[in-house]
């Protein structure tokens, strides 16, 4: 074995192609978790056999590959068809309670604001339908309110949720506090990147964001700029997020009174937004117990209002 | 205005913690030596594949799809657990994910251990087996 001739990196690459092209085959929420790190495995695989092996070994790892790859498919679409099975039949709402000790009840509501012609806000949930999944990543919400009055608020808005969506599931660490702060802050570069390829310095594309994970008895929230986080225990409301905004800043440190805040010509300014680099995400824990709600709003609500903020929806 | 609510309701059933490994029993060939390539040491999914040839001769060879299916059940079984992403240096550093066993995958792959050492008595209290040396490395 020790005479066979160097690796070709044209056998390499073209096996490569072929395998990810296969891998189209299994269900999309497994293609989502493991694609990358099969294809990683993967190259190693014919690595090491075309060093070990050369051609001839490639083509006996092939037909071991395409075995695998035919039962293995059809396995996880069977699991995955199973699941469907059991949404549809109402079976699914057991498995909930029983495998992932959580069960949500999610709604959801956005209007168009009276003053602006097009929705700057953005949202969006995952519940992944695959059991596993929601068990080791969670449910996923993201409010984002794109910047009124600034280039393209809704197009940042929309980018940053679908993209903190996709970096937050396919970054695996263990620790999701941490996964979610990473996909937020990643998304921000994306973002960034996006506002100086088009050549926006001064009036960039931004947005709020408000990001939370529900997983088990816990809520990861990251927060930046002024959309909010609200936690209903026992009917007790309890605000979790800081606003990053100019006049609630100011009113923490005793400058102006809230009343003041109303009229106070600064009052959309905001302190932190994705779009500028490096920005800095809060990061909140909080444990949630049976018959909690949670609620994310952008400021559309809360800026009418700024006193009692939840009667204006909690009706 | 933009809203979102959540009611949760937390199920009070099945602790991870309380569960019975013995439920698990048999494992398929698969998970059994998945769980065995991570008895020693914390691996990434090629490390596990590696493993597996090297311990049986090459004898017994898994494909990714076999591997990745597993792992994806182990981890929703509580028996793996992933241990963080770390860059390979002989992959232009590219991140791998790390497994490693939970505590209920080690109790888990004990009893099955047990359970397999038991029945290889039993082939050779029936003289099926020729040498000590091969039910020797079930101790």
């Amino acid at each position: 074995m020790s005479t066979t001739p160097p690796p070709s990196p044209w056998l390499l690459t073209s096996s490569e192609r072929l395998y990810r092209s296969l891998l189209q085959l299994y269900p999309r929420d497994f293609r989502r978790t493991y694609q990358r790190e099969m294809l990683i495995t993967f190259h190693s695989y014919v690595s090491d056999t075309l060093q070990a092996a050369g051609p001839g070994g490639l083509l006996r790892m092939w037909s071991l590959v395409l075995y695998d790859l035919l039962t293995t498919t059809f396995v996880e679409h069977y699991r995955s068809a199973i699941q469907a099975i059991r949404q549809l039949s109402g079976l699914e709402q057991e498995s909930f309670m029983t495998n992932l000790l959580l069960h949500l009840d999610v709604g959801a509501q956005t209007d168009i604001g009276q003053k602006r012609l097009t929705n700057e806000d953005s949202m969006l949930s995952v519940l992944p339908s695959d059991p596993d999944i929601m068990q080791q990543r969670g449910a996923l919400f993201i409010v984002a309110d794109g910047l009124g009055g600034h280039a393209k608020g809704e197009e940042a808005s929309k980018l940053i949720t679908e993209e903190v969506n996709i970096l937050y599931y396919a970054n695996q660490g263990p620790d999701l506090n941490t996964t979610l702060l990473h996909a937020v802050e990643q998304a921000n570069r994306i973002l960034v990147e996006q506002n100086t390829s088009e050549g926006r310095t001064v009036e960039i594309m931004g947005t709020t964001c408000i990001a939370a994970v529900l997983h088990n008895e816990t809520a990861y929230i990251a927060n930046v700029g002024d959309s909010r986080a609200y936690l209903i225990h026992e009917g007790e409301i309890k605000q979790v997020t800081l606003d990053h905004s100019f006049v609630v800043e100011q009113i923490r440190e005793g400058k102006i009174t809230p009343e003041e805040a109303k009229t106070h010509p600064q009052r959309n300014v905001i302190t932190r937004c994705m779009g500028v680099p490096e920005v800095a995400v809060d990061l909140f824990t909080e444990h949630i117990s049976h018959g909690d709600t949670l609620v994310l709003c952008s400021d559309g609500i809360t800026g009418n209002e700024p006193e009692s903020p939840v009667h204006s929806w909690q009706g | 205005m933009d809203l979102y609510s959540f009611n949760v309701c937390v199920g009070e059933t099945m602790k991870q913690t309380s569960r019975d490994p013995e439920a698990l029993l048999p494992l398929t060939p698969a998970v059994f030596h998945i769980l065995l390539a991570l008895a020693d040491q914390e691996r990434h999914g090629y490390g596990i594949m590696q493993e597996i040839t090297q311990r049986t001769d090459g004898k017994v060879r898994m494909g990714p799809g076999t591997l990745y299916g597993s792992i994806k059940r182990m981890l929703a079984d509580g028996l793996l657990e992933e241990s963080g992403e770390r860059p390979d240096t002989t992959l232009d550093h590219e991140r791998r994910r790390y497994y490693r066993l939970t505590g209920f995958g080690q109790r888990v792959v004990r009893l099955e251990a047990a359970r397999l050492a038991q029945l290889v008595t039993v082939a050779q209290s029936k003289k099926l087996l020729s040498g000590p040396e091969i039910a020797g490395g079930f101790s």
